[in-house]
């Protein structure tokens, strides 16, 4: 990753963004970043971008766990999270378009898109992080982007 | 295919950048932080290395919090060693209310007059009454709404003078915390805070400093 250093709030806005693309629920997400965030003030851990990351990830995968899921059994996960989420305040139409769209993927599909390309990482940063084959990914954002855009054009023919 | 779905990388990008925290909750979240830091480091930890762990804007915020606690700390032991229970019962009494005054609620019962809010907030433990001061008809009612104060049952009476400038009573049983508040005044957020005793009740009455 780029930054390694960045302000706190940075990081933590970071770290918020990247939890929202897992979670897709604004008050999940700032709940998730908040425990991710102590974990690593309790183990006393180095504060970059790439161990926030990694601590939200796991959060996101111990609340998994909790309910009898993991990261595969996404479309039972992504329909849970849904029920939670609520409705949120949106910049635009365009944006509620997305948000939409990207509220009908599976919670690994956001995250990936979110890390290829909102965190510019490379398939290779992405795989070690994810701990997926990089074909695994490359495949799995390639369907990613084709649900988005489907979903969008369906949208706008709605 | 629209030009906007070629670009969905940059349409992701602007999207999530746009999607960010409060500064508030980056602030509490922060606190929360520096907290737990404080808290592993006297777990046994050593302070140098865990210090050097926290990034230096951390540090200072982690240094800056610490003092401002201790300042809160001692201004909070000082306060209550020179104020007797009621005092501060009183004070914190006028301190919901001025709280509750600013939020300006709307009523949940229009009222014409008193007698009405006591047929209709049945829920209260005793029945409102219009205080003697604002029996000269300077003062209008416009409604209640239920409340509580100092985690008792309460109605909060709107009302408006004759130039139209509103004011807030409070009206509760002096019970509990409240049993030991006795007259004072307070001047609160720009807010004139006045507490009473008066036919058995507890009033507060809010209104603007300088009314």
């Amino acid at each position: 990753m780029a930054d390694m250093s960045p302000n706190m709030d940075e990081l933590l806005q970071r770290g918020y963004r990247y939890a929202l693309s897992l979670a897709d629920d604004r008050h999940d997400a700032e709940e998730l970043l908040q425990e991710a965030c102590l974990s690593l003030v309790r183990s006393g851990g180095r504060w970059h971008v790439g161990s926030v990351l990694t601590a939200i990830r796991h959060r996101f995968i111990d609340r998994l766990r909790r309910r009898g899921l993991t990261m595969q059994s996404l479309d039972v996960a992504a329909e849970m999270i849904r029920e939670v989420a609520g409705p949120a305040a949106l910049t635009s139409e365009l944006d509620a378009e997305l948000e939409r769209a990207l509220g009908a993927l599976r919670p690994e599909e956001r995250e990936l898109l979110y890390l290829a390309a909102v965190e510019e990482m490379t398939i290779a940063e992405i795989a070690k992080m994810t701990d997926r084959p990089r074909g695994t990914i490359l495949s799995l954002i390639h369907r990613a982007k084709r649900k988005v855009r489907e979903l969008l054009i369906a949208a706008r023919h709605a | 295919m629209q030009p906007e779905l070629d670009n969905l990388d940059e349409r992701l990008r602007g999207f999530y950048q746009r999607q960010s925290i409060a500064p508030a909750t980056v602030d509490r979240l922060k606190r929360k932080l520096n907290a737990a830091a404080t808290t592993t480091v006297t777990a046994g930890e050593s302070v140098t290395a865990s210090l050097s762990r926290l990034r230096r804007p951390v540090l200072i915020a982690a240094v800056f919090s610490t003092i401002a606690a201790v300042a809160a700390l001692v201004l909070l032991v000082f306060w209550l060693s020179i104020t007797r229970p009621d005092e501060r019962v009183a004070h914190l009494a006028a301190q919901e209310v001025a709280l509750n005054h600013h939020k300006q609620l709307a009523v949940e019962y229009p009222a014409a007059t008193i007698d009405q809010l006591a047929g209709a907030m049945s829920k209260l433990d005793f029945t409102p009454l219009m205080p003697q001061r604002f029996r000269d008809n300077d003062h209008r009612v416009i409604g209640a709404r239920y409340c509580s104060l100092r985690g008792q049952i309460a109605a909060q009476i709107r009302l408006t003078d004759t130039s139209g400038r509103t004011c807030t009573l409070y009206e509760a049983r002096p019970m509990n915390e409240l049993a030991e508040v006795a007259a004072a005044e307070f001047e609160i957020d720009g807010c004139r805070i006045e507490l009473w005793r008066e036919a058995g009740l507890l009033m507060v009455l809010a209104g603007p400093a300088h009314q």
